[in-house]
């Protein structure tokens, strides 16, 4: 319930819901199983984290929603990447490889 | 378009899609649930067991949807509104707080805005003139004594500076007089007030005439025909609205004058006179062209474009010290004052004006502490509330911002209130201030008051909410609930702030109230000033004879003799007097020279002030006489010239000698360039001719009408019967002396001289009300403090009680309490208002700012204040149950 979480963790989870519709519209739990799927479970994304990153994702212009028809036939809402959404998915996952490189040289030291 | 701003805009365009976007989240929430609920159903739960693991697994639906909803549509409206109604609810829950406060802040935010709407009125406004920051006026000072104010213009000193200056594109010299109006239909012969003004001096002022035209500087010469351009005033008061105006002749001083134009309304310079007429036709009196001769004669000027008000400056005066060098025995001292016009018109109030202004803000800091401190005590006790919302998550921003609506809501209501009140009391403030100024006459609530009254209202909030809201959440909320929520502790900053807040109401309220004691003594002795006279009962008017119809002076002489012999007759008129001066105004000064001593030159020759008496003037005015003769009906044109002189010009002149029998030579008779030698032939007992306020006394002397020549007369009357049936009696026999000749400016002396004392009295009246009224808040303030503190203090009272303690220890310890916070408020104030009672010695007369007296009062009548504050407290106090409070917490 915390609303003060780490930036970093926001804008992770950010990247992550940009990556999940990178190929192919989604909606929200849709977006949380692809997550979870791709990361082997590793990472469990939760309803109260995905909603309000959706929104604000929606609410910056890099993803864009349409209702549409869900597999079990009921009306869901359907999330896509935009052109800008794509850009900023090139440019969030290069900064998160520059950082982690960054991170790893750090722990390799002694 | 940056995703922030994208973001922004979104989340504001969820304020009006706000029930789609709600639908819009329930329905996606409800199919996030539905599939979860199905892929149970399908792993072989029950219906029921499937339905529950989904919403545990899906979350707090409702907080959810709180942040999501966050997300899409902008909440600060929605917040804002919610706290709107809740602090509504709260206020009208609380009946008397809020209509304490409300009335408090009411009080002080409208005594700031009446006073702030005359100084608008008076002060800010611009004059209705186009550009009118550069019309400058010009006068003459003496350089070696400045406090003595300024003095007009010689014409040869004017056209020097016309001749020399750069700067001005007009330079233009007016001169304010009377003249009679007589000859129009249906109305009586009345007096109006006109200026001699040079053609240019309505290309000074800017403006052009409603209909017709000003005359120009060809007109306006020596032997020039009498034409006039009158006021739109008095077209429409006179000539009701005449469209044929323009081109007739009117009757002014007996003589036909050619109307040519009219002026519009915003006309109003110089001092609001109703004509104008051209200057240059009267500048043939041999007078005029001495340059020591200062004959009322003030200059206007416009700037060119370039040059402004320093530069004016700096070249006139380069100007004047070239005329003193040139012409010593003239000039000596002698400067120029240049300042604005508006300077000229207001700047004498702008000191009082200051000083209203910054005693009603203190009253309004005053009203601020007390509520500060009665939302502290408040709030305080809505601890346990607040504890309550923290706990279901309430972030103490929240808190503050519904604390600070709460805030604003008052203050709302206090600045309404407070505007309202400073409407319906601007009828009393124009009628206590001065009449004849036309600015104060005209205070209006325009925007920039009620822009005014905003402002201040906002600045009160950020006063007297922002602290208390903040210091009650400051993270003891989790303690209220444990502690049961009534009794909290009471930070040691707490109380020290509420000490300090009340002890800054006291010192302030000593502050106004030591000015206020000071203005009070003051305005006595103003009004109980000794002046020499006696003037109850004493009834005053003016008339002017015209130079025309009296060009002979006999016929001045016959018509004076008949006026006093027909108003003496009047049953019920006990003296008549007549004289040459409006009284209480400044006089004409003339040079004394003893001729039994050296001459001293012309810059160094002691001056009195003159007066030109006949009837029964001194016993009309009940002026004792001290020696020697008054003057007889053998005191006449062709008999040796005479003079009486006051108390004052025998001890600047004649020092221990008897004055009685010596002579003197003055220019006082005008009618002749040389001067002439005059006998002293009685004393009389100083008179202070200039009211109250002198600068200077240098004596007066007075000479007989039958002897020195003057038209313009004041006719004094002594009666007991009432002024309006004396004025009707009046007017009827000049009339029946000559029927086209006004009597005007009929007023008792006791009026004239109160209207010398309006500003004083303005001033007086304002600050000892806001004195007052500070010394209720104040009370107030202290009151509350002490109950407060004694509510907080119940429990140590009730086991003090139940020890054994005595009523009167417990009174002793409230009372204590107070006394100390009045001790300091006391000696902070005293100090203070020594600080600042530099300001008010320009506005006291004859009173120290050191007064003991004063002092004594105000801590007599703080201390009276402060234990009635305390008494209340303290006997509650005393009749706690000890029982009841001990069993309760």
């Amino acid at each position: 319930m915390a609303k003060d979480k780490p930036d970093l963790v926001y804008g992770t989870l950010d990247m992550l819901i940009l990556k999940a519709l990178q190929h192919e519209p989604r909606h929200g739990l849709g977006i949380a199983d692809r997550i979870q799927q791709m990361s082997q479970d590793i990472l469990r994304v939760e309803q109260g984290s995905l909603y309000p990153a959706l929104y604000r994702l929606e609410a910056q212009g890099w993803i864009k929603a349409d209702w549409g028809v869900s597999e079990n036939n009921r009306k869901a809402r359907y999330y896509r990447l935009t052109a800008a959404g794509r850009k900023q998915l090139t440019a969030e996952t290069q900064h998160w490889a520059r950082i982690t490189e960054g991170i790893n040289l750090v722990l390799k030291e002694a | 378009m940056p995703a922030r701003l994208h973001r922004w805009l979104s989340r504001i365009g969820g304020l009006f899609h706000r029930r789609q976007r709600e639908a819009q989240i329930r329905e996606e929430f409800q199919h996030h649930l539905d599939s979860l609920t199905e892929r149970n159903l399908a792993a072989g739960m029950s219906a029921r067991d499937a339905r529950n693991a989904a919403r545990r697994e899906f979350g707090g639906v409702e907080q959810i949807k709180e942040m999501a909803r966050e997300q899409r549509i902008w909440q600060w409206p929605d917040q804002l509104w919610q706290d709107l109604r809740f602090s509504v609810r709260i206020l009208v829950n609380r009946p008397a707080f809020t209509v304490v406060a409300a009335l408090t802040l009411g009080l002080g935010i409208g005594a700031n805005t009446a006073i702030f709407s005359i100084v608008n009125a008076v002060l800010l406004r611009p004059l209705p003139y186009p550009d009118a920051d550069r019309i400058l006026s010009i006068a003459e000072s003496d350089k070696t004594n400045p406090g003595q104010g300024t003095f007009s213009v010689s014409l040869p000193d004017y056209e020097d500076w016309r001749r020399d200056n750069t700067v001005f594109q007009h330079l233009a010299l007016t001169r304010v007089e009377s003249a009679s109006l007589s000859d129009v239909a249906g109305r009586n012969p009345e007096q109006i007030s006109t200026a001699l003004v040079t053609a240019n001096f309505f290309n000074v002022i800017g403006l052009l005439p409603k209909f017709g035209r000003t005359f120009t500087e060809d007109e306006d010469k020596v032997g020039g025909p009498l034409l006039v351009v009158i006021s739109d005033r008095l077209w429409q008061r006179v000539f009701q609205r005449d469209p044929e105006i323009v081109g007739k002749a009117i009757t002014l001083q007996s003589q036909p004058a050619t109307v040519i134009g009219v002026m519009p309304a915003e006309m109003r310079s110089p001092q609001e006179v109703d004509a104008w007429l051209p200057m240059m036709r009267r500048t043939n009196n041999g007078a005029w062209s001495k340059r020591e001769i200062h004959p009322w004669l003030f200059v206007w000027g416009r700037l060119k474009q370039w040059f402004d008000l320093e530069q004016a400056r700096t070249e006139i005066k380069a100007i004047s010290s070239r005329i003193e060098r040139e012409h010593p025995d003239t000039n000596t001292n002698v400067t120029a004052s240049v300042v604005p016009l508006i300077e000229n018109m207001v700047g004498k109030y702008r000191l009082n004006l200051s000083l209203l202004l910054g005693a009603v803000g203190l009253v309004l800091l005053i009203a601020c502490a007390n509520l500060a401190n009665l939302f502290a005590a408040q709030t305080a006790g809505r601890m346990r509330e607040f504890a309550i919302r923290a706990a279901i998550g309430a972030r103490r921003n929240q808190i503050i911002r519904q604390l600070l609506i709460e805030s604003v809501v008052i203050a709302l209501l206090g600045g309404t209130l407070g505007f309202f009140l400073a409407l319906w009391t601007r009828d009393a403030l124009t009628w206590l201030a001065p009449q004849n100024v036309s600015r104060f006459q005209e205070v209006s609530f325009d925007g920039r008051v009620l822009g005014f009254t905003l402002v201040l209202s906002c600045l009160t909030i950020g006063l007297f909410g922002l602290w208390p809201a903040w210091e009650t959440t400051q993270g003891r909320m989790q303690l209220a609930l444990a502690a049961g929520g009534h009794t909290v502790s009471d930070t040691r900053s707490a109380r020290r702030t509420r000490d300090w807040l009340v002890i800054a109401d006291l010192a302030v309220t000593v502050v106004l109230l030591s000015s206020a004691g000071l203005l009070l003594k003051s305005f006595f002795r103003l009004q109980g000033f000794s002046l020499g006279f006696e003037p109850r009962q004493l009834i005053t008017a003016r008339i002017d004879l015209p130079y025309a119809g009296y060009r002979d002076y006999q016929k001045v002489i016959n018509f004076s003799k008949s006026l006093v012999e027909k108003v003496s007759s009047v049953p019920g008129i006990d003296k008549v007097g007549i004289g040459a001066n409006p009284p209480l105004l400044a006089t004409w000064q003339v040079p004394f020279v003893r001729t039994d001593k050296p001459a001293p030159p012309p810059s160094q020759q002691p001056n009195v002030d003159s007066e030109v008496i006949a009837a029964d003037y001194f016993a009309t005015l009940k002026v004792p006489v001290l020696g020697g003769r008054l003057f007889t009906d053998r005191d006449v044109k062709g008999s040796p010239y005479v003079a009486i002189i006051d108390q004052t010009v025998a001890d600047l002149n004649f020092p221990g000698e008897d004055p009685i029998g010596k002579r003197f030579s003055s220019d006082a008779d005008g009618n002749v360039s040389e001067n002439r030698i005059f006998e002293i032939v009685g004393v009389v007992s100083r008179m202070r001719f200039h009211g109250s306020d002198e600068t200077q006394n240098i004596g007066t002397t007075f000479f007989p009408l039958n002897q020195l020549e003057r038209r313009n007369l004041v006719l004094l009357v002594r009666t007991s019967l009432p002024a309006v049936s004396v004025e009707k009696t009046l007017a009827e026999i000049v009339a029946s002396i000559d029927p086209r000749q006004p009597i005007h400016d009929f007023r008792t002396m006791s009026d004239r001289m109160a209207e010398t004392w309006a500003t004083q009295r303005l001033l007086t009246f304002l600050l000892s009300a806001f004195a007052g009224l500070a010394l209720v808040l104040a009370s107030i303030g202290l009151y509350g403090v002490l109950s407060y503190n004694a509510l907080r203090r119940l429990r140590e009272i009730a086991l003090r009680l139940a020890l054994g303690a005595q009523p009167g220890q417990i009174r002793g310890l409230i009372f204590r309490h107070g006394l100390r916070l009045l001790g300091i408020g006391c000696a902070v104030g005293m100090v203070g208002f020594i600080l600042i009672s530099g300001l008010l010695r320009s506005v006291l007369f004859h009173v120290a700012t050191t007064e003991p007296s004063i002092y004594v009062v105000v801590s007599a009548v703080l201390a009276l204040a402060t234990a009635l504050a305390c008494w209340l407290p303290a006997a509650r106090a005393c009749r706690t149950d000890p029982m009841i409070v001990l069993r309760d917490t």
